[in-house]
Parts: C-alpha cells; structure tokens; sequence
C-alpha cells in the first residue's frame, strides 16, 4: 500500500511563520503588562488565562461526502457535542469551507430531527410531526399495496450524489432487489460525456491526473471552474504558472479560475466539439502530432472497412485483433505485429480502395473544420484556435482538465469530450508526468465490494429516463410509480425542467425523502425522514472522488431521532422478512467493501484513512491504455450501436441560438450554469454559515450590452425564462460572460427562490446520454 | 517586534474557508464573522480578486484607544487581544476600525475579535484561518520579515492612522489597493 506524505498540506514547516514566531507568542501571553499599549493603560486587568477548549475532546474522522474531493475531516466533541470540525492529516490538500462548516450542522436548528408527515398541499411545507413507528407502518403499508396493486417495480427509489459513503447507495441497491426489484431512474446528470467517450476509448475512467498538474507546463482547463471544483488543489494550477508554465481556460464565463489563469477563451455554449476537431485539423496539417507514440499507443493506423463500415480484425473472436496496413511489406498485418510500418494514411496503397484508417476517419471529421469555420462556429478567433493547437502539441507536459465540466452538459457533451481524447492521444500527450486528461479521480483502480450482497433477479425492470422524469410518471410510461423514494439527492433543484419533476412528484401518491434538510424535494413529498450526517453513523468511503478509502466514524447520536440510511433500511427489512442480509455488524459491512481492496478492517480503523493511489500515479503510465488492445481505440462500437457516429464528430445543437428558428428568436440567448462556493449541487446551500460569507441570493451573470438592450441595471432583480420556467436572481452586468450568455448558479433551494434547473434543458436522448443543461435558451426581463 | 498577517490576493481565489475555519475554531455565534472574504471585480482590465481580511493588529489600534473600559491590550509581541470578559457590547471599537474588524454578537451583546489565535500560537500551532487556507495565500509572522519576503504593498505604510501589520501580495490585475476596498466598504455601511 502507498502511502503520502504531506504533499502541498499547510505546515508549519511550508509557512514563512517560524518556530520563533511562536515562541514570541508563547512568550507573550500573560506578559500584556509589560506591553507598550499596556504601559499607557497601567490600571488594567493583565489578560485572562487562556485556556485550550480543545484540550479534553474527543477526537473522530469521517469523509466529506457529497460530489466533491472526498476530504478527510476531523471533529472535536467535548461533553457529547462536536465543537469544531477541521481538515484532518489525512488529505493531499485541505478541505474547504463546506466540510468546516459540518461543526455547525450537527447543532443547527432547521435540521430535521423526526419524521415529518404532510398535512398541507404537497409544495406548502405544511407537515405533522409523527413517529418512527408510524412512518414505518406507513411506509410498509405503501409499499405492500404498492406492490399488491402494480408490482414492486411501481416502487421507484432514487440515490443522488449527496453522499457517496457505501452505507448510502449501495444499501438502497441490495434492499430494494431484496425487495423484489423496485425501480429507479437511468441518465447521469453529470458526465455521462466521460463514461460515454473515455471508458471506449481510453479503456477505464476516472483514472486521475491531479497529483501530476504541477509538473505540466502547459494546462487547458476546458469548460469546468477548479478554483470552486477542485478547490483544495487549486493552487497546484497557479504553480504551473509561477513555474513559467501556461493555463488556459475555455469557458464563456469569465470564471475565478480564469481571473487566475494566463488566458481566458470564450466559446458559444456547446461548440466545443467544433473547436477540438479544428485543433485536431491544425495538429495533423502542420504534423505536429507525435507520429511514433500515434503508431505505437493508439489504433490511429487500424483500418475499417469502407463496405461495412467496421474495423477489421483479423479474429473475428478476438476484439484485440486489429489490423493496419504495412507500409514496408505492402499487406495487412495484426497491429501488434512487432516490425512493421503501420501506414496511417492508405493514400496510393493497395489498401486504399477497401479501407480506411481511424487517423483518415478523424481527420475527415476534422477537415470540415478549419479555424474560420470553428470561428464562425465556437466564436473563437481562428488566430486563438491555431495558437492554441500549437502550443498544446509542442508543450512538454500538456495536460486537458476535464473534470467532468459543464461542457459536456451539452448535446454534443460525448463528442466534446471524445474530440479532446483524440486530441491528447494524438499528441501523445498521455501517461508521462505532467500530461493526460483529467476525469473526476480517485480509487477506481482499485476495486471495491458492496457492503451487503445484491440478490440477481429474473426479471428486467424498465428504468424511468431521469430527464424526461416528469412525462414519464404523468403518462405512465415506462411504468406506474406509486411510491418513489428519494435519499442522498435533491429532485427538485438539479434535475433538468423543474416544473416538469414537480408534476411527478405531485402526481405520485407516496413520495418519501430521507434527508438532513427539508429539501426542496421534502417540500413536495409526503413522508419526509431525518436521517444522519457525517459523524452521527458509521460508514466507509472508497470512491472515485479521492484517493483515500475512508472511515466515517460515528462521534455523536445527531440531533433529535435522527438515523442513517442503513437503519432506515435495516427496519424496513425486518418487516419484509429479508431474513439475515440487513442484520449484520457494521465490522462485516465494512470488511465486505474493502475486501478487494487489500485494505484490512483493522487497518482502516486504525489508520482512519489510506491512500491507495500514491502520489507519484501517472494514469495510462507510458500509454498504456487499458483497453482490450492496449490502445486507445478511435472507434466506438456502441456509439454506432445508438446509431450515431463511431468516430466523434459535431453538429449544431438543437438548442442554439443561432438557429434560425422559432425558438431561438423567442429565446436568444445561450445560458449555462455555474457552481457557487456555497454548495456542493444543493448540499450545504441552506447553511446560514453559508449566507454570512457568500452572496445570499441567485446572481445572474449578463453582459453588460445584453442588460442595456433590455433595460437591466447591475443589481436589478431579474428574471430568466423560457417556455419550461422561470428563474429569479440579482444581475451582475459586466464583462465577465460572454455576449449572448447568460451565467446561472446551480444548487439553490425552493425556499432561497428556486433553482435554475426550472429552465434547463431536459432533452432526452443524445450520444451517450448526456445532461443538456448548458445547451438551454432564455430570455431575460426586469422583475415587473 | 510585532506579529502581522501576510496574505496572498494575488493567489487567493475566494473559496471563504478562512472565514468558515475560524468560525468554527472560535465557536462563533451565527451573525458572528471575525475574517472576512471580499470580492473585487474589475472590467479593465478584467479581474476578479478576493482579499481576506481580518484584524490587522495595529500598531495604533483604534479599537483599543476608543474602548470605553480599556478592554483590549497590545500584547509585547504585536497581537491585540481583546479581554472578553471586561466587554460590555458598546460597540465603539465596531464603529471606531477602519476595517470593520471587531463583530458585534447580537445574540451574546458583547463583541468579538480576532485575537490572532494566540493560544494556538502559544501551543505551537498557526492561527486557525492560516491553517485551514487550501491556496496557502495566509501566513503569519514578524512584520520584517514579511516585508523583506514578500513583493508587496504594504498596508501600514500610508493606508491610515492606526498602522496595520498586515502585508498583501497584490494581484498585478488590480488597478487599486484591494484594502482600500475594505477601508471604503467600511465606511459607507457606517
């Protein structure tokens, strides 16, 4: 196992404040009568003693949960309560002000402390409390008519991304296939781009590149905002710069990591696509790619079949078995024939007639692009876009941030992330210190198991489309829901077209929200349960998210009745006679996680938290890729399959506003959304801690000539609308956003004034799945 | 001799954990904020800068010459401390700061400031906001050697009368002093 060492933590020994600065200080306290301000004062009382709060606490460490970096935290409890919550010694940069802020959260009265049954209309916030016995029976009741009346697939439960803790999700999972087989949503809200392009293409996904950005000198930071959402190592993206390196960042907000970068690109929302293939078309006219790890890393040389429009193998059992054209000898051959010239180009070969190679099939999708078209297309100067491939393919140690950024919320969110794979392999710029493509990273070499057994069911469930998630329950299409089940996500602020998710929950006759918070969610449902946070339940982490697999230790009861996920689950499956699965120790649930790990139970506990990702880790180390072929592989199958495109391509966006068609002259302008430090999606926002350092309300981001054409003032109450909804904010009119862009925040509660997803995108089904929410169109007015 | 706060607008990217680590150290009511994050945003050319600042522990501090019940000391090595229990909420070190360090705790009525964590310090330790910033854009020591490690403005040389020992690392963006920001904030809530 591996472990780090204090890399980029605050020390003291990493501060300019020496020993003998604290000596001073130690030396000072009690001396305040021999102070020079003391001296003019004589008659004052010395200082009062002081005394370390902290001395007698106990101490304990969880994870942070949420869709985040996963820090460690550490609490201090005195007399049964945790007075303080700090970063602890077990991160490889430290936690923020949103995990700081959990020393309050175990004490802050809006918590939920029983369970809550509605007495109003759903929406009014109107409930009664009652008690855990009465919403057991309740619940039980439901789910056996339920049941009874539309099988238990009219059951739909959903997990969100609020805690990735194994006592959460994967508990969820085993109860309801114990119970039958309930069923749930389908279409990842984040980055359904990433799982669509770089597990094909590269082999695996969030293999992560963090602990190598320091060492780069040349960073893109395409489409995502680290400053807020990689927070604790941001500053590693500043030292590429001190270092005389070069960040970039593409976005059309100009965002805080771009006020810190070496230059800021504007794109149209959702043209990314575009603008990687006119890269790609610079990078190979000016052969600036690097030929020998192009022929040695990817299937760039691998012909397709001109008449069936598939790769060819030379196996057809053996999907490894690709083949390029030789050069030298003139026939094809296996591509990991050892000594042959793999001919990228089949041009004047034998093998031109029937074939194609992926590097040809690339390069005609990149041709359609050149830097005036991509400039008409992204608006982004062609100078910009050549300077930039250029610099990118002849940097050392170039890296792409992905991190899976709003630009792949977008209609062509699966070829803007593919197009940029392309890019980096081509480059070779993948698996060297200092280069790759950073995805979400953490664990996921290492593989983890789930804390209680999945029983495999005969029968196949239609899942609900999660965008479409409105339609779906009004129309009873896939299925009939009569009870959904909400836990560790947030409905009602992050699903796209929020009017639409309201109608469902409003529809269906028993919605049930577990969460710490009256959520926006709970505010529509029937039955809403407190359960616990951090340090009120016992739980592991090991997640893609950080590279710590993680003890979350139970340091007090939490307020009122609250209980965790698992003891929800572990009550309801005793009055379902689940037999043994849901009554074992908490030491077995855990040991069952971290088995394949080779992490012991022991180990965890002693140590709280182990690295087991190193921090030397180069992801895809000397281009190995970890696909069937060891390459990475241009052609996607199952992109085909959907009956899109196998090689990554763009098209203009349904939603554009500068289609000429009736929806975007009613709404013309672009909006895209944006995270706020005061939240991770919806999880903390409520917090009052929150309202004393951040602002308090939506801020809408206008250029300042969109705002005059409309008559907006900075600081006037505006709202963004379009046919969908309605989303109200406070204007901030400049500069900082591109003209025709209007920049939302993410995350903010019904009872804060609603969130931007009442306007988002909810199309539903695009390459690979993805989110639309940054391929949106508004209008915007002055608050009448 | 004197201890100051060094602090890195240059770097700093705004994320408040600084605020919310002290906060929580202090045990601080909510409404109670001893370290505060602003927000500059500038169109030309286009910048958006944070400072944080919290009691720079001057060298005249004001709250001490104007509290009414002589209830803050300049310790010998620079810190000035607030004695909390001699406190009687009046507020006129809150109106007295020019950088509206000393906050008013409505539900206690007595007010808090920072004390540059000086029991931390005692044990070894940095003050909590130092500690807890994920940039490192904090640090704390003697004010020579800030001013000779640091290319920076230096706010105690003219900014005003009570002599701040606090060095900041300016962002090369801004056309201003990001204190005078403060300073100007400050006195149009007054």
């Amino acid at each position: 196992m591996k472990q780090s060492a204090d890399h980029g933590m605050p020390s003291l020994s990493r501060r300019t404040f020496v020993a003998a600065a604290a000596a001073t200080g130690a030396a000072a306290v009690g001396l305040a009568g021999c102070s020079p301000a003391a001296e003019k004062e004589p008659e004052k009382e010395a200082s009062p003693e002081v005394v370390d709060p902290y001395a007698n606490a106990q101490v304990f460490y969880t994870s942070c949960p949420p869709e985040c970096q996963h820090h460690n935290l550490k609490a201090y409890v005195v007399d049964g309560e945790i007075v303080k919550v700090e970063s602890s010694e077990m991160n490889d940069c430290s936690a923020c002000a949103r995990g700081i802020s959990r020393s309050y959260m175990s004490k802050d009265p809006n918590r939920l402390t029983v369970p809550l049954l509605r007495d109003g209309e759903k929406g009014s916030g109107s409930f009664k409390e009652i008690t855990w016995d009465e919403a057991f029976d309740l619940i039980e009741e439901k789910f056996r008519d339920a049941i009874e009346t539309d099988g238990v697939q009219s059951i739909c439960y959903v997990t969100g991304s609020g805690n990735f803790g194994s006592m959460h999700g994967p508990v969820a999972t085993a109860f309801f296939a114990h119970l039958g087989g309930a069923s749930t949503t389908v279409g990842s809200l984040c980055c359904a781009g990433t799982t669509a392009a770089q597990v094909p293409i590269y082999g695996q996904r969030f293999l992560d590149t963090r602990n190598q950005i320091e060492k780069s000198d040349y960073v893109i930071v395409w489409g995502n905002n680290p400053s807020i959402s990689k927070q604790g190592y941001f500053q590693r993206f500043e030292r590429v710069i001190e270092n005389g390196g070069k960040v970039v960042v593409i976005d059309p907000i100009f965002t805080e990591s771009a006020s810190k970068a070496s230059e800021w690109i504007s794109p149209w929302p959702g043209t990314d696509a575009a603008m990687a293939l006119a890269m790609i078309k610079v990078v190979i006219d000016e052969e600036l790619y690097d030929k020998d790890y192009t022929l040695a890393h990817t299937c760039a040389p691998c012909l397709v079949d001109k008449s069936t429009g598939e790769p060819v193998l030379e196996d057809e059992a053996d999907p490894a078995s690709f083949v390029v054209f030789d050069a030298a000898g003139g026939e094809i051959v296996r591509h990991d024939k050892s000594g042959v010239e793999a001919a990228l180009t089949l041009d004047g070969t034998s093998a031109a007639d029937a074939y194609s190679t992926e590097f040809e099939l690339i390069y005609a999708e990149a041709a359609k692009w050149d830097v005036a078209a991509a400039e008409a297309e992204c608006g982004v100067p062609a100078a910009d876009i050549e300077r930039l491939a250029r610099e990118y393919a002849q940097a050392d140690r170039a890296m792409i941030i992905q991190n899976m950024g709003g630009f792949m919320r977008t209609e062509n969110g699966t070829n803007a992330v593919a197009t940029q794979l392309y890019l980096a392999a081509l480059c070779g710029h993948v698996g060297h210190e200092g280069d790759g493509v950073s995805d979400a990273g953490g664990v996921n070499e290492v593989k983890t198991g789930a804390p209680i057994e999945v029983p495999k069911l005969d029968n196949t469930v239609p899942a609900i489309p999660r965008f479409r998630f409105g339609e779906a329950v009004l129309n009873e299409d896939p299925l009939k829901v009569n009870v959904f089940w909400s836990m560790t996500g947030n409905p009602m602020t992050q699903w796209p077209n929020t009017n639409m998710v309201r109608k469902g929950l409003e529809k269906i006759p028993f919605v049930v929200t577990v969460d710490q918070y009256l959520t926006s969610t709970a505010l529509y449902s029937d039955l809403v349960l407190p359960v616990a946070a951090q340090f009120e339940h016992e739980d592991v982490l090991a997640n893609h998210r950080s590279h710590w697999i993680q003890l979350c230790e139970k340091a007090i009861d939490g307020p009122g009745e609250v209980k965790s996920d698992f003891d929800i689950f572990a009550e309801l499956a005793g009055r379902f006679d689940f037999g043994e699965a849901f009554s074992k120790p908490m030491e077995e649930m855990i040991s069952n996680v971290l088995e394949p790990t080779g992490v012991s139970y022991d180990e965890l506990v002693e140590q709280k938290a182990v690295d087991v990702v190193g921090y030397d880790y180069i992801p895809y180390k000397d281009g190995q890729f970890l696909t069937k072929s060891k390459k990475a592989e241009f052609w996607v199958a199952a992109w085909k399959k959907e009956g899109f495109s196998p090689i990554a391509t763009y098209v203009r966006a349904e939603e554009d506003a500068r289609n000429e068609n009736e929806l975007a002259s009613k709404y013309p302008l672009f909006s895209v959304q944006r995270k706020t430090y005061r939240s991770v999606h919806s999880t903390f926002n409520n917090l009052e801690w929150m309202d004393e350092v951040c602002d308090v309300q939506p801020v809408i981001l206008l250029n300042e000539a969109d705002a005059e054409s409309r008559g907006i003032a900075d600081g006037d109450t505006v709202v963004v609308y379009n046919d969908r909804g309605e989303h109200r904010g406070i204007a901030e009119v400049g500069t900082r956003i591109k003209q025709g862009v209007v920049g939302l925040q993410n995350g903010w509660w019904e009872q804060q004034g609603g969130s931007s997803s009442y306007v988002t995108n909810d199309k539903w089904k695009t390459l690979g799945g993805t989110h639309c929410c940054n391929q949106t169109l508004v209008e915007v007015k002055k608050e009448a | 001799m004197a201890l100051g706060f060094w602090m890195n607008n240059k770097n700093c990217y705004g994320c408040k954990t600084c605020s919310i680590a002290c906060k929580s150290e202090k045990q601080l009511n909510n409404g109670v904020l001893l370290r505060h994050v602003i927000e500059i945003k500038q169109k030309e050319p286009l910048a958006v800068s944070f400072l944080s600042m919290s009691c720079n522990h001057c060298e005249e501090p004001a709250c001490l010459k104007n509290c009414p019940v002589q209830a803050y000391t300049k310790l010998e090595n620079g810190i000035v401390q607030q004695n909390h229990d001699l406190c009687i909420g009046c507020q006129t070190c809150v109106e007295a700061c020019p950088y509206g360090a000393p906050c008013y705790d409505e539900q206690e009525s007595k007010t808090y400031k920072c004390d540059m964590c000086v029991d931390r310090q005692a044990a070894g330790m940095l003050p909590a906001c130092v500690a807890a910033c994920p940039g490192m854009n904090l640090a704390v020591d003697e004010m020579d050697s800030l001013q000779s490690s640091h290319t920076a403005d230096i706010v105690s040389d003219d900014a005003t009368e009570t002599q701040p020992n606090f060095v900041i690392t300016v962002d090369p963006l801004l056309k201003g002093e990001p204190d005078n920001v403060v300073v100007e904030n400050v006195a149009s809530k007054a």
